[in-house]
């Protein structure tokens, strides 16, 4: 046996698992080995140092302390017993306050629009100026093509369309003249013909501002004029001297919409054609749909109000589309002032 | 030679029994029950918490764990064991338990214990003091057992867990291997290991 072999048989020697041959002979070893003696009893030591460490006491009181824990319940169980127990007495008592806050809830939702549209809204909304907000909040469901107009883009096509132009925050401020020559403005609040009106245009007459865009052309220097936004005054004025009989009060412009498509023609077919299927009618600002300046076609759709989404649908097909809600029609029908434009202006006379 | 620690003697079979009546009464929420066992094994498993965690506050705090745990765990002990070991075996795995999260709490805590450990020598100078000794003979102990607690607290958790177990607590190879889930084999030379290592640690004071 070497001291490898015999340092490595200490624990079994200590705790008597070695016997017969094998402890004879590390005894054996021990007797001719002073370094494995030395080693033998520093091991020894060791574990009789170990044996020596007195054993310690807890604190005074250590079994009350565990005895107070065990007896106090586990936190689930103690909030289970606070909700439910007596579960005689609590557990109709809390089903009843469930049932009228499930009813409550309901009933919230039910009378309370502005929630609803909250809660059927897709995505987060674009803000809005105040006051346009404001009347944004009273209207239907839109498509989201149209509650989410591009940043930027929205105001510069919106704002001359709309009769009282309130200002947008900073870059977005709405184009005056410029913004017509892009080609994408056509239609304005104040200018909108009424329906019977629309139905059987008369003549301008003398005196009175007739429908610029049939007599002047694109080229001159009027027609710049034209994009300026009319002031609701001025464009009252304007419709009262076109309208011969009184415009019906049930019929209210509803939507005023740009459609921005690479095609007008096929564009305006597909409207023409889904309207009529759809049991509305077009009213033309002039009688043959004739283009206006700059290749655009401007035109009023008459339509079912439930119909409304479905066009709306339509028209995000044909191409871009901007818009603004303005009021909800108080009848059955909705009035929606269209213009299509190009998406590329075409090149003006003088290039 | 130490001969191997008698599992089955009478005076053990008599405190088992007293264990299992105990026990029995104790699983149905008998307070008064568990409160003797606790009172009977405190000692042992306070001080398997303290030589295995060095600090006396925290090992009163996972002593006081592992009796609750083990009052909740009661009605699964399957008795084929001794209550002792299988309280142990509690002891054990809830002590490296919380080595293990220590080590990976920051080191902050560390030196609040440490700071604890030398403002508040703890229990050991109270325990070595032996009225029947002389000053000197207790200090020498104490300072011979503040050393070995020293340098136990060196070791790995898995070779000062085996080493309480076998050189402090007595148990058998057999009882380690169940409580630390090891084969006799392995408990041998990891015990044999953890011995030598304790020895060469220790050299320096000889």
């Amino acid at each position: 046996m070497n001291c490898h072999d015999a340092c490595a048989r200490f624990s079994d020697l200590r705790d008597g698992r070695l016997s017969g041959v094998g402890r004879t002979e590390l005894e054996g070893h021990l007797a001719i080995c002073p370094a494995c003696r030395r080693e033998w009893a520093h091991f020894q030591e060791t574990i009789e140092a170990l044996h020596g460490l007195t054993p310690v006491e807890p604190s005074p009181g250590f079994a009350a302390r565990v005895r107070a824990q065990i007896e106090t319940p586990p936190w689930h169980r103690r909030l289970v017993r606070r909700l439910f127990v007596p579960w005689q007495v609590k557990l109709p008592l809390e089903a009843g306050a469930l049932v009228l806050l499930a009813i409550g809830t309901v009933l919230i939702y039910q009378r309370s629009p502005e929630m609803r549209q909250v809660v059927e809204r897709p995505g987060p909304q674009q803000p809005a100026v105040p006051d346009e907000r404001e009347r944004l909040d009273a209207a239907p469901d839109l498509t989201p093509a149209l509650k989410k107009p591009q940043k930027g883009q929205a105001w510069r096509y919106l704002a001359p369309l709309i009769g009282r132009v309130s200002k947008p925050r900073g870059d977005e401020a709405a184009p005056k003249a410029k913004g017509d020559d892009d080609g994408s403005l056509g239609v304005r609040a104040g200018k909108l013909p009424s329906p019977g009106e629309l139905a059987a245009p008369s003549p301008p007459t003398a005196g009175a501002p007739a429908d610029r865009r049939e007599t002047i052309p694109p080229s001159s220097p009027l027609s710049q004029s034209e994009a300026r936004p009319v002031a609701p005054r001025e464009a009252e004025e304007s419709t009262h001297a076109l309208s011969t009989p009184a415009p019906p009060p049930a019929l209210q412009p509803f939507r005023i919409m740009t459609l921005r498509t690479r095609d007008v023609a096929v564009a305006e077919k597909r409207v023409r054609e889904w309207v009529q299927q759809a049991g509305g009618r077009l009213l033309d600002p002039s009688p043959a749909g004739e283009p206006i300046p700059s290749g655009q076609r401007a035109f009023s759709v008459v339509i079912p109000t439930q119909a409304v989404a479905r066009f709306d649908a339509l028209l995000a097909e044909l191409g871009q589309l901007f818009g603004r809600e303005l009021e909800m029609p108080p009848s059955r029908e909705a009035l929606i002032s269209l213009t299509i434009s190009p998406k590329s202006p075409p090149p003006t006379e003088s290039e | 030679m130490a001969e191997e620690p008698s599992a089955d003697s009478q005076a053990q079979a008599v405190r088992q029994d007293d264990d299992l009546v105990a026990i029995d009464r104790a699983s149905t929420g008998d307070g008064d029950a568990f409160e003797m066992l606790v009172r009977k094994h405190q000692t042992r498993v306070f001080s398997l918490a303290y030589r295995m965690l060095g600090d006396h506050a925290e090992a009163e705090e996972m002593a006081q764990e592992i009796f609750l745990k083990a009052f909740r765990a009661l009605k699964r002990f399957e008795r084929k064991s001794r209550f002792s070991t299988w309280l142990y075996s509690i002891a054990t795995n809830h002590c490296l338990n919380q080595l293990e999260s220590r080590r990976r709490r920051p080191r902050l805590q560390e030196l609040n214990r440490s700071a604890r450990r030398e403002g508040n020598p703890g229990p050991l100078l109270d325990q070595v003091a032996d009225p029947t000794a002389g000053a000197d003979q207790a200090l020498e102990r104490a300072d011979l057992q503040r050393l070995v607690q020293e340098q136990l607290l060196t070791l790995t958790p898995e070779h000062r867990s085996i080493l309480l177990l076998r050189d402090i607590q007595g148990l058998t190879y057999e009882e380690i291997g169940e409580i630390l889930s090891l084969e006799p084999g392995t408990v041998r030379s990891r015990l044999h290991r953890a011995r030598m290592e304790l020895k060469e640690r220790l050299q320096p004071y000889r």
